[in-house]
């Protein structure tokens, strides 16, 4: 029976979506940095009896991390950094030219993100078409009501509540009965953000005297 | 002279269960403004921080700071001597090497007092600054638990990606592979029924289903969970504690191993 049978080596068990993974540590991510190691890196570069190599040495280690923008203001390493951009030793400024063009980046990509419209599920997306339809009733043009329902959506937290149901039939009967309102925004003359704060306002003013 | 007094005794033993799995000790920290503790887990994998505000407590005085070194598996035995029911209060002196716990029942007719050897520990402090995270998802905390137990079954990762679609966890294993997805929710009758998601970019971070069972022992203090997601920084699972403070768990993904590779 054993020459039919061909022995294979035993595989060994896939361990799914962790294979090539490893568990990092807190300290080991890019956006995690230990307070005393960056003042202690901003003392030793601030510092005119720091050979170049060491200066240089100091910067390679700070490239691997992504300090948040109060971090680099409170600590004081950014403004070193920035400094020693225009070092008159060219290897140390490279250095330094590199890390503050890293950090930069990094900090004008977080800045520039704009917030992105999450999908609802079914019941969430017929009530604000509804929102939308009931605004929309009123001031005949959809794409300003599309913007006005996602900044009452916001306003109250992403969720559809008494406040939201009030907030949005203020909006529709203030538009109907306030042509000049209407054409204000219709001709977006007013901050929609502005005007939808300035409603809640309104409608928690119903609320406190209730 | 310290002494913090809780009329909700029960909060402080879910707060114990909330702990004790991932730490084995940790000071607390108390001053005027209310009791921190803020430590890492032993692999330096995870981070806690609990915050329980002075104004949460019925009777709050902290003459001076201090900072007290507790086994947790000490406290958390003391704690177990106390009824759901009864109201704790914490005492220390100023430079003491004991703690005292001391429990009331609601009528008074009985009151127990434990005292506990307190440690040196010298702990590190780590600053953690608010971040604005690329996500963030808020979701019922049962419902979070769940997903957690159901996906460790297949794998010990679990990834959580969130995009515009809406937030999906999975995990894959010699059984097969789990998808969780979960849409935004608006429209519900109790605000931690919803499902809502805040994004800025999409993420997606592989995490250690064994952290992620851990952090939801503290389900029982809080309706809704709060997970923050960024890439290169720690994944932030917050739970509120109504009227009193938070517990925050910081958790490191997994990331792509480059030996293995």
């Amino acid at each position: 029976m054993d020459k039919f049978l061909i022995k294979k080596t035993k595989e060994p068990p896939s361990s799914g979506i962790s294979r090539g993974m490893k568990q990092a540590s807190l300290h080991q991510l890019g956006g995690v940095v230990v307070l005393e190691d960056l003042t202690s890196a901003n003392q030793q570069l601030s510092n005119p009896d720091i050979s170049p190599d060491q200066k240089v040495s100091i910067l390679n280690k700070l490239k691997n991390k992504k300090p948040a923008k109060e971090i680099l203001k409170s600590t004081g390493i950014g403004r070193t950094v920035h400094r020693l951009c225009r070092d008159e030793n060219p290897i140390v400024s490279g250095a330094a030219n590199e890390v503050y063009g890293f950090w930069k980046t990094h900090i004008l990509h977080l800045l520039r993100r704009k917030p992105i419209e999450v999908e609802s599920d079914a019941e969430t997306q017929r009530g604000r078409a509804s929102a939308k339809k009931m605004i929309n009733l009123s001031l005949n043009n959809s794409v300003i009501a599309e913007e006005i329902e996602i900044h009452v959506f916001n306003k109250c937290k992403k969720i559809m509540n008494r406040t939201y149901n009030r907030l949005i039939r203020k909006i529709h009967f203030c538009f109907k009965g306030n042509e000049d309102q209407k054409r204000r925004v219709n001709e977006m003359n007013s901050d929609l953000k502005e005007f939808v704060e300035e409603m809640y306002r309104d409608v928690m003013k119903v609320y406190a005297t209730q | 002279m310290f002494e913090a007094r809780l009329l909700q005794g029960s909060l402080l033993k879910k707060v114990m269960e909330a702990l004790k799995e991932l730490l084995n000790e940790a000071a607390w920290d108390c001053s005027d403004a209310g009791i921190q503790l803020q430590a890492m887990d032993n692999s330096h994998v995870s981070l806690v921080s609990l915050n329980l505000r002075a104004e949460g407590f019925d009777k709050y005085r902290c003459d001076r700071n201090l900072s007290m070194g507790m086994n947790l598996g000490s406290m958390s035995k003391i704690l177990k001597c106390a009824s759901n029911e009864d109201i704790i209060t914490i005492k220390a002196q100023d430079n003491a090497d004991t703690v005292t716990f001391v429990f009331e029942s609601p009528e008074q007719d009985k009151v127990s007092d434990y005292e506990m050897k307190l440690m040196n520990l010298d702990q590190e402090h780590l600053g953690i600054p608010e971040t604005d995270y690329a996500c963030t998802i808020r979701l019922p905390s049962s419902e979070f638990a769940r997903i957690c137990r159901d996906l460790s079954q297949f794998g010990e990762s679990m990834v959580i990606s969130c995009t515009k679609e809406g937030v999906r966890f999975s995990a894959t294993g010699d059984i097969g592979t789990g998808n969780i997805k979960l849409a935004q929710s608006a429209k519900v009758d109790k605000e931690e029924e919803a499902v809502v998601i805040e994004m800025q970019e999409p993420v997606s971070l592989t995490f250690a289903c064994r952290y992620l069972n851990s952090f939801t022992k503290a389900t029982s203090l809080s309706k809704s969970v709060q997970l923050s997601m960024s890439p290169e920084v720690p994944l932030v699972v917050e739970y509120k504690i109504e009227d009193i403070g938070h517990v925050r768990y910081y958790l490191a993904p997994k990331i792509e191993d480059e030996e293995a590779a």
